[in-house]
């Protein structure tokens, strides 16, 4: 607890993608809360969720945008992608559909969100197949397999759930680590199989996504991109914050230092 | 992977549309826990207060020139007369870059807009910077900055000491609690030039200066008591967040604003469902609310409340049929044009021009947002707004140009014809412009709701939209909740204690 170094927080938006029910809110509240809940329903009320992740020479402040649900109908809004420096594009290992939603939510990133966004591909519920020699990761805990991990919309998608008769099996597995892991290669992405229940690789992902997004790029104002405009604040990944109002300054009575 | 249908059959309010007041009102209704569908049949969120981006604002205003507009209600806004400029390369390259606004709109720091932002919390995701300078253009053919703030004032050398205190003086009466006061009794409705002149023995330019860049009044004719309401609404914002009155909105303005507050609404679940798929084939009444057919759900919708903008109400559910006289709409001339250059107007002279040279660089930064208003012969203000790269609406180093006026008539001249002349004072060297024909209904037209079911927003009527446009939508919004909410419930986006707790967690 004692190394104060004077570090100050780069702070990046995070933005998550994928299918309904893969477990996106699960991973991000397993990340900044080391919390699962069985029965996550759509985090509901939460503007978005902020942890710091810790890297050698800086610390990255974690701004995380859940969906809210606007996927389901193809209704995100342009605003969502806005300055997004990072994204955690998840599916669900168990589902082969849910790679190709996935792999459909890549493509939107590319065409709506800055070129430079750093994309992590997440293969989530690693918790749900056994011991398999394709994964690079330790076998994770190996309790009741039959979860009911849900999250948004849910209810539209009864087989979110390994089927009934081959919960035991490896078969629980729809998606091989390699072929994930060669369309993430081949895409320019970070590769990952988590289990938000147990935990497995989930901080990893983000100490991943923290040490490869290019704050070169991203420093002070002062340090001008280019021709003296010294106003950038643009579909770069910039925040341009310096002139920005806070609307809230002397309104809310601010609560200090937390996280 | 066939489209989801929805969760439910039934919400307790449907709102079509997604423009500025619709979205607050969906937010505040899920916030206050009702269960909201909210639709908008177009492929992009803002409805009205869209900000596209230049291929969306292309075909926006290709689709407004082959529909015919008539069809609808008389109480929608309506567009005419667009044109646009064709797109090269490199704008197509770039097009995704812009984000120009259909409701080109700046934001007085205090009012019911920036309220309700904050208390909805909504100001997390949208960004607004100061407005950087308000010129007049003189009849010297120059733009002269009107000073923004008691100091300014007093540094301004081109006013007499005597029009100083002249000035000052109207000032402080502007910003006090006139209604009261002798020296407006019997003047309410006096032109506001002439009240300036007489009772504030104001020099003619200095009134022109007051009228058209403090009060932002579009012509000099408009009553004295409504105009020194709005005016002392803008001198108080001055000094809340900086040295202006105005907050400009990033990203577009209105339309980004509209994206935050639907945020909100799904964050507290509200369902959002945009494009074709949404846009209902039937909407009815029954006895316990409306009943609509949409394409994304498979049986019939209902909900206890239907809140729209007039747009998307079929004409027969009004009980009154839409007077459509066409005198009582407000027609404006519209250009959007982009330039790669910095307007002249934008430009910030050195103040001494001795200190400059010596500083390590020349740490004069030009102005990026500016508000410029042209007086005309025919006492038609003529106001021009502009945007540059800090606000994210387009690539470094461009500028994006608003120009609006008041017109007479629709059909002539066209409005490039009225505007290109002074599109032509800000820039010779614009790469695209766009040009259109706004038709406002004016409010006394719209019934306020069809029924205590169906709640029809009202678009702004007034000639102010500039300055105005967004405090309405807020207004409007708010409006819409009370009526579903009704007398003695939940408070317009009213924090609960849970939601304190909640704080802890969500930081900022």
């Amino acid at each position: 607890m004692a190394e104060e170094t004077p570090v100050k927080a780069v702070q990046v938006k995070l933005v998550l993608l994928g299918e309904a029910a893969v477990g996106k809110s699960s991973l991000v509240l397993r990340f900044c809360q080391g919390d699962f809940n069985e029965n996550t329903s759509p985090t509901i009320g939460a503007a978005f969720l902020t942890q710091k992740c810790r890297l050698e020479n800086r610390i990255v402040k974690f701004e995380i945008w859940d969906t809210a649900g606007q996927e389901r109908f193809h209704s995100l809004a342009p605003m969502y992608y806005r300055n997004a420096q990072a994204a955690v594009v998840v599916y669900d290992i168990t589902k082969a559909a849910s790679l190709e939603k996935a792999k459909a939510w890549v493509k939107e990133l590319q065409r709506q969100a800055n070129a430079n966004i750093v994309i992590a591909l997440v293969g989530n519920k690693l918790d749900l197949v056994s011991e398999s020699s394709t994964s690079p990761a330790p076998p994770a805990s190996s309790e009741a397999p039959a979860e009911e991990e849900e999250e948004e919309g849910s209810s539209e998608e009864p087989s979110a759930t390994p089927t009934p008769n081959e919960t035991e099996s490896d078969d629980a597995r729809q998606v091989s680590t390699a072929e994930a892991e060669a369309y993430a290669k081949e895409s320019g992405l970070l590769f990952f199989e988590a289990s938000a229940k147990t935990g497995h690789n989930v901080g990893e992902i983000f100490t991943e996504i923290a040490k490869t997004i290019p704050f070169d790029t991203i420093v002070p104002k002062s340090t001008t991109n280019t021709s003296g405009n010294r106003r950038s604040g643009n579909n770069n990944n910039d925040n341009g914050s310096n002139n920005n109002v806070n609307l809230g300054e002397g309104q809310q009575a601010k609560k200090g230092g937390c996280c | 992977m066939s489209n989801p249908e929805l969760e439910l059959d039934h919400y307790d309010v449907i709102v079509i549309g997604t423009g500025l007041a619709e979205s607050i009102a969906a937010a505040s209704l899920a916030k206050a826990g009702k269960s909201v569908l909210h639709l908008d049949p177009n492929e992009y969120y803002g409805g009205e207060q869209a900000s596209l981006t230049l291929d969306e604002l292309v075909e926006w205003s290709n689709s407004q020139s082959s529909s015919a507009s008539s069809s609808s209600s008389s109480w929608n806004v309506k567009y005419s007369s667009t044109s646009t400029t064709p797109l090269d390369e490199r704008l197509q390259n770039d097009r995704r870059r812009y984000a120009l606004s259909l409701f080109s709109a700046i934001l007085p720091s205090r009012g019911d807009l920036i309220d309700t932002l904050i208390s909805s919390d909504v100001s997390k995701y949208v960004s607004f910077r100061i407005l950087d300078s308000i010129s007049l253009y003189t009849s010297e053919g120059e733009f002269k900055k009107v000073p923004g703030s008691k100091e300014e004032i007093f540094k301004d050398k081109t006013i007499s000491l005597m029009d100083k205190r002249k000035l000052m003086k109207f000032l402080l009466f502007a910003a006090s609690d006139f209604e009261e006061s002798e020296i407006l009794k019997g003047k309410e409705n006096q032109p506001l030039i002439q009240f300036l002149q007489t009772s504030f023995s104001l020099p003619t330019p200095l009134s022109e200066s007051i009228i058209y860049a403090i009060s932002h009044c579009s012509s000099p004719s408009e009553q004295t008591l409504p105009a020194l309401v709005r005016t002392r609404r803008y001198l108080k914002s001055i000094g809340r967040y900086g040295n202006n009155a105005f907050l400009v909105g990033q990203y577009g303005g209105a339309g980004e604003i509209a994206q935050g507050f639907c945020r909100a609404c799904a964050v507290f679940g509200g369902t959002y469902v945009l494009g074709p798929s949404a846009k209902p084939t039937s909407i009815a009444e029954t006895p316990e609310g409306v009943t609509l057919d949409i394409p994304c759900h498979p049986r019939p919708a209902t909900a206890s409340h239907l809140i729209s903008s007039p747009n998307h109400i079929p004409p027969t559910l009004f009980d009154t049929p839409p007077s459509g006289n066409p005198e009582e709409q407000l027609h404006t001339a519209h250009c959007i044009a982009i330039t790669k250059t910095l307007p002249e107007a934008l430009r910030r002279k050195p103040i001494s021009s001795q200190k400059t040279a010596d500083e390590e660089q020349e740490q004069v930064e030009n102005d990026d947002t500016s508000l410029i208003v042209f007086p005309t012969e025919n006492g038609r203000v003529v106001r021009c707004y502009v945007n540059g790269e800090g606000t994210g609406s387009c690539p470094p180093g461009q500028y994006i140009i608003y120009l609006s006026t008041s017109i007479p008539h629709i059909s002539t001249p066209s409005p490039s014809e009225i505007l290109q002349p002074y599109l032509a004072k800000i820039t010779n060297d614009s790469v695209f412009s766009a040009y259109y024909v706004s038709s406002r209904p004016s409010s006394a037209s719209i019934p306020a709701s069809v029924s205590d079911k169906i709640i029809v927003l009202k678009p702004y009527a007034g000639s102010e939209l500039l300055t105005e446009g967004l405090d309405w939508e807020a207004k409007q919004g708010k409006a819409a909740y009370h009526a579903v909410i009704g007398e003695g419930g939940k408070g317009f986006f009213e924090k609960d204690i849970t939601e304190e707790e909640e704080m802890g967690i969500e930081d900022m």
